[in-house]
């Protein structure tokens, strides 16, 4: 299981990279959305106790790690509001610009 | 004291939350909101202020000796950090529970954080209320923004102060997403900067994040105590995704885009803080988390990347045509120093570090405010409109003069002070190199710096007769004159600071990670 969520982590990162190295500011907020996504499982595979049930429920005698849990949460809640940020700028900057071309941005310039 | 401990503690967090709870009631109240930021601050500093007076060294401790590297992790568990303070939010114990446990590095910049806001928020009063009494109908900055600085607050005080890890990354992203509010709702061409500031930072945030799972996964812990005494050495996987997060925040060399822009675009209190203490948050989390990520194995790198940062910034200040781009650049360069000295990583040099910090901060927001005076009624910042304009202000000429003089390490001024601290060590240490990088970057800072002086206050204005400029506010008039006696006063008695600063070089150094179990 540790294996696949590793190759996945991998996978999401690989992409979200290649997103943000582009010049469009809308591929580069998804890409930045998608690597919230992959630290967000990254949190989920390392966590200490690979557990097989929900935590504090009782339910046998491997509960998983409950903290990662609750970091998670925090994260993706973190990673949704940077990335709707992101993308409220790049529409303004469309609206403003006509262009979501990052290379414009040098013309931008004063 | 125990009830004072007890009660400043959590106060310092609680304090800017009230303040923007009492915002939200404020909302769309320009003067009351400006009231409500300044008294927040006051507040602030007062808690800080309480604490240190607690906790700040009377006496020096015995290890003044000849020179010792940073302590790695195992010899820094040994050292307890005895005689801080801590609070246990909720009343859970660490490492179940969070904690508020600052060392006095910490402690430091919390009152250096209180200080600046206080003048920071104060200029903004006066320019709120300057601007309704002009009543132009020109619109003024929206109405959230004044709810900006009580969320700064909230975030650099709690990420000063806070001895979770996990905390740690979520005061580290509340204080980046309040200062895009900072950048995005300033005046000049606002979204572009604030596009690229939030890119590069979001990046930095995303490495941040990883970086926390990844340590976590190593030693199964969030508490910085836990996690000092989980590794019996520095825990270098994780290490270069903090690294990279604390550099984009710093704005050192290769990470410096956004920085520049950001303050350009910024509103003059924007600017003061972003400089003042936003881009330390860097350095405040090499230094306090460097000994359990890093310890000594990256002196090399820092002094790579210090010394470059040095020059680079120094030789693209003197290029700028906008007076707060030049600011901006000069920040990059200056902070080269503060690096160079974590990178050393003595006592003397981290005390120096610190030390540097405090007075970069005061001098760097002097600058702004008073550019801030002669830039602020005419609506730009570029050398070309702002040419001369400063003959008639003489109390913002003083100040400027003040800060270039102290940003350059002329003597008399708390630049002075810090810059011989890192140099001192960089002789001892017989880093030539570096030291003579140093000394040519400080004469840079001195050229670009009178260079912006007589652009701004000596040279003839340009032809077209300036329009009527309203006469400053009384309160931004005792905001900048309180910075300007400060910056000139730690010149003076550097003493009192400069042993704050070494005691919180001795928490740093010793890992101070602590928890109150322990």
């Amino acid at each position: 299981m540790t294996l696949v969520l590793a190759i996945a982590v991998g996978a999401l990162f690989t992409c979200g990279l290649y997103q943000i190295l582009g010049k469009d500011l809308l591929r580069i907020a998804f890409g930045i959305y998608i690597l919230f996504n992959a630290a967000n499982l990254l949190i989920l595979t390392v966590g200490t106790l690979p557990g097989d049930t929900a935590p504090f429920a009782f339910l046998g005698p491997r509960p998983s790690d409950p903290l990662v849990q609750a970091m998670v949460l925090t994260a993706i809640v973190i990673g949704f509001g940077l990335a709707t940020f992101l993308l409220l700028l790049a529409a303004r900057l469309s609206r403003d610009r006509h262009s979501l071309d990052a290379e414009d941005m040098r013309r931008w310039r004063r | 004291m125990a009830s004072l401990t007890g009660l400043a503690l959590p106060l310092l967090v609680a304090v800017p939350l009230a303040g923007i709870v009492a915002m939200l009631f404020a909302w769309g109240r320009p003067v009351a909101s400006a009231w409500i930021a300044l008294v927040t601050s006051l507040a602030a500093l007062a808690a800080a202020a309480a604490l240190v007076a607690e906790f700040a060294p009377v006496t020096p401790v015995e290890q003044s000796g000849p020179v010792a590297p940073v302590a790695p992790v195992a010899q820094a568990t040994r050292v307890p950090g005895a005689g801080l303070p801590v609070h246990e939010v909720g009343g859970w114990p660490p490492p179940f529970g969070i904690a508020l446990a600052p060392d006095r590095l910490g402690l430091t910049l919390a009152v250096l954080t209180g200080f600046l806001f206080s003048c920071g928020t104060a200029y903004h009063l006066g320019r709120t209320l300057l601007e309704r009494r002009a009543a132009t109908g020109a619109a003024g900055p929206h109405a959230v923004y004044p709810l900006a600085f009580p969320l700064l607050l909230l975030a650099l005080l709690g990420l000063f102060t806070t001895g979770d890890l996990f905390n740690f990354y979520v005061f580290f992203e509340l204080l980046a997403v309040s200062s895009y509010m900072l950048v995005a709702l300033g005046k000049h061409e606002p979204i572009e900067a604030a596009w690229k500031y939030s890119a590069q930072s979001v990046v930095g945030s995303v490495s941040l994040l990883v970086g926390v799972a990844l340590l976590y996964g190593r030693t199964g812990s969030l508490d910085l105590h836990d996690i000092a005494l989980r590794l019996d050495e520095p825990a270098l996987v994780a290490a270069p995704f903090f690294l990279l997060a604390f550099l984009l925040k710093a704005a050192v060399f290769p990470f410096h885009f956004w920085q520049p822009d950001a303050h350009a675009a910024a509103t003059t209190e924007g600017s003061m803080i972003l400089a003042g203490v936003l881009i330390k948050v860097g350095l405040f989390g090499l230094m306090r988390l460097g000994p359990i990520l890093f310890g000594d194995r990256i002196a090399w790198l820092l002094l790579t990347i210090g010394g470059a940062t040095i020059l680079f910034g120094a030789a693209a200040a003197w290029r700028q045509a906008d007076a707060k781009r030049l600011l901006g650049f000069s920040s990059v360069s200056q902070l080269g120093f503060v690096l160079v000295a974590i990178g050393w990583g003595t006592e003397g040099a981290l005390a120096a570090a610190v030390f540097f910090v405090v007075a970069h901060s005061l001098a760097k927001a002097l600058l702004f405010m008073a550019t801030g005076f002669l830039a602020d009624p005419l609506g730009s910042t570029e050398f070309a409109v702002l040419q001369g304009r400063g003959a008639s202000r003489p109390l913002a000429a003083a100040a400027y003069l003040a800060g270039v003089l102290s940003l350059a390490g002329l003597p008399l001024t708390a630049g002075f002070v810090a810059k011989v601290g890192v140099l001192r060590q960089g002789v001892e240490l017989g880093s030539w190199a570096i030291v003579g990088v140093a000394v040519l970057g400080s004469l840079l800072t001195l050229a670009y710096g009178l260079r912006a002086f007589q652009l701004l206050f000596w040279a003839n204005p340009p032809a077209q007769p300036a329009p009527p400029a309203p006469p400053a506010h009384w309160a931004g008039k005792a905001a900048l004159t309180v910075l300007a006696t400060a910056v000139v006063a730690l010149g003076l008695a550097p003493g009192p600071l400069w042993a704050l600063c070494e005691a919180a070089a001795r928490d740093v150094a010793g890992g101070s990670y602590r928890s109150a179990t322990r």
